[in-house]
């Protein structure tokens, strides 16, 4: 699905992502971890066009997206719930959903009903600006968002940040679903070492911008815990 | 960044109460007869409308181009002049003014479609490099039309159902022109805000306006719809070229004194939201106006001038705000 091959990303003059390298396969999820400024959103942003890399190389299904624009990576099948949300304050729930729909090029006259039975948390407040939403709201609604683009492949950056526990269920809950459903191969980025034992085969660790560590769960000792996702 | 969001809405909705109330206690004290206001300085009022739907007319394309693209263009007075210099061609080959609304439109967005192209795409995201360039685009602009049309002013006359005027209040005689002036300002005004507002493109460009980055990432092609809204502006800034035409002279310097109340007016009025446009407008409008009926047209403008010094003091990016490109 996706194939990453040591990419290097700046900011301005400053080095954050060194010759980075990963691979996800068709359906498959991959958890990203480490600790905060490791680099893990903005691999996320290299993969989505936000912040293309200097060097290296990306490719989706055999398609080099390297120096492609956001917009034609997001046609092309990437679909982004990026962290914070965002979420466009002033658009209403419906309309939040219907510019996704109209980014990807599908009919955006209005929100398909099998979004509500995804998130039934979103059904009665459609037309309630997104500015004024809960957190377990607008995260709803960022997956929801990016799930009616029909993507290929999502990118979720720590999804269940800043939430209540109660919430933070419900969320873990759709990623599940999406994952036993295969509806897309997923790299997500997350904290919480217990939902990645719970949902995923593999994972791997950035540290400074490197990867230091991939593999299958089993891999994730305490030992490689403490070194590179401790304080 | 949340906060100050609130904040900004809440000096507005401050602003926009206070104007209300000011409005509400001027209306209570004409009608309990405690103030009297002359009939003159009701007719002047009227003229004080047209003169705000002229404001109008002229900033709402250079608004739109600044609140969704974050440029300020300024050959703004140019691309009103060259939609004027339609306007004048037009009328040569026996067009009216409704001819020249349509051509005046597509000659000035194919010219802001040269300019975005050719140099503002490059430079977006430096707010200074657009100043001088736009600068720069105005004055080649002039030397261009004088060099084609020569110095000498042309006159474009109003359509002859425009002619003549209805008599309001007192013996000013009120020109049908200036109806027509109010009209298309609230035309430009309607269509606009229906095109942000009711259509799928206009829901791309509140996206791309709110936050740049992840409309590209929902796949929204950012560069296209910033393409067009500087087209649209720009065809805009053509048609106050031909409706303004018949109401001076048409020269390769009339857009100057236009760009400047154009840029008073979002200066006051912000663009953070549509209504800033006939908001700041009315306010200019109707302050130039009455001022000059007490004292005369120079000073209007110089206290007009000083009072909005004082407004940016008081609301820095205007009544109704204003967000930076990002
Ligand atoms: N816009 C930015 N400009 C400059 N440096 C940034 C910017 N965003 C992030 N960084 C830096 O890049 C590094 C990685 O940040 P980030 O990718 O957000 O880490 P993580 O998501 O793993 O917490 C950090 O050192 C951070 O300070
Ligand atoms: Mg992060």
């Amino acid at each position: 699905m996706l194939t990453v091959s040591g990419i290097n990303t700046f900011y301005g003059t400053s080095h954050i992502l060194h010759d980075v390298s990963l691979q996800i396969g068709d359906g498959e999820l991959i958890a990203v971890l480490g600790l905060n400024g490791a680099g893990k959103t903005t691999l996320l942003r290299s993969i989505m066009g936000v912040n293309p890399p200097r060097s290296g190389r990306i490719e989706l299904l055999g398609t080099d997206i390297t120096r492609m624009k956001s917009h034609d990576r997001n046609h092309l099948g990437i679909s982004y719930v990026p962290q914070g949300r965002q979420i466009i304050p002033d658009l209403t729930v419906a309309d939040n959903i219907r510019v996704a729909l109209l980014g990807k090029g599908m009919n955006g006259s209005q929100v398909p009903g099998s979004v509500f039975e995804y998130f039934p948390a979103l059904k009665d407040i459609t037309e309630r600006k997104g500015g004024v939403l809960s957190g377990g709201q607008q995260q709803q609604l960022a997956i929801a968002r990016a799930l009616v683009q029909k993507p290929k492949l999502l990118l979720l950056d720590e999804p269940t940040e800043g939430l209540q526990p109660s919430v933070v269920e419900e969320i873990q809950e759709i990623i599940k679903r999406i994952q036993a459903e295969r509806t897309c191969s997923v790299l997500l980025i997350e904290q919480r070492l217990d939902f990645v034992g719970d949902i995923t085969q593999r994972f791997a660790i950035l540290d400074t911008g490197r990867i230091v560590r991939q593999g299958s769960i089993s891999e994730l000792t305490d030992e490689v815990i403490r070194t590179h996702l401790q304080v | 960044m949340l906060s100050e969001r609130a904040t900004t809405l809440q000096t507005t909705n401050l602003w926009l109460i206070a104007l209300g109330a000011a409005v509400a206690l001027l209306v209570v004290l004409v009608a309990t007869g405690t103030i009297t206001i002359s009939q003159r300085y009701i007719s002047q009022m009227m003229i004080g409308v047209s003169v705000a739907a002229i404001l109008v007319i002229a900033a709402v394309g250079l608004a739109i181009i600044f609140g969704v693209a974050g440029v300020i263009n300024m050959a703004h007075g140019q691309f009103i002049m060259v939609g004027a210099y339609t306007a004048a061609v037009v009328g040569q080959l026996g067009g009216n003014t409704f001819v020249a609304i349509p051509v005046a439109f597509a000659v000035v967005a194919l010219l802001g479609l040269i300019v975005e192209r050719g140099i503002i795409q490059w430079i977006y995201d430096r707010p200074l490099e657009t100043l001088l360039a736009t600068w720069g685009v105005g004055i080649i602009l002039e030397v261009l039309v004088k060099v084609i049309f020569g110095p000498e002013l042309y006159y474009v006359g109003a359509p002859r159902m425009l002619d003549g005027g209805i008599r309001l209040i007192g013996r000013l005689p009120y020109p049908y022109y200036r109806l027509f002036l109010i009209g298309m300002a609230i035309l430009m005004l309607a269509v606009t805000f229906y095109l942000v507002f009711k259509t799928n493109f206009g829901l791309k460009v509140r996206a791309v306006r709110r936050n740049r980055a992840m409309a590209g990432s929902l796949g929204i092609n950012t560069a296209r719809i910033d393409m067009l809204i500087f087209m649209f502006g720009s065809g805009l800034a053509g048609v106050a070229g031909a409706v303004l035409a018949p109401i001076k002279s048409v020269s390769t310097t009339m857009g100057f004194s236009y760009a400047v109340d154009s840029y008073m007016v979002i200066v006051l009025g912000g663009v953070g939201n549509l209504l800033g446009v006939p908001t700041g407008a009315f306010i200019i409008g109707e302050a130039e106006t009455l001022i000059a009926t007490g004292t005369n047209s120079v000073i209007g403008k110089l206290l007009v001038f000083v009072f909005i010094v004082v407004a940016i003091r008081i609301v820095p990016r205007g009544i109704f705000g204003y967000q930076e490109r990002r």
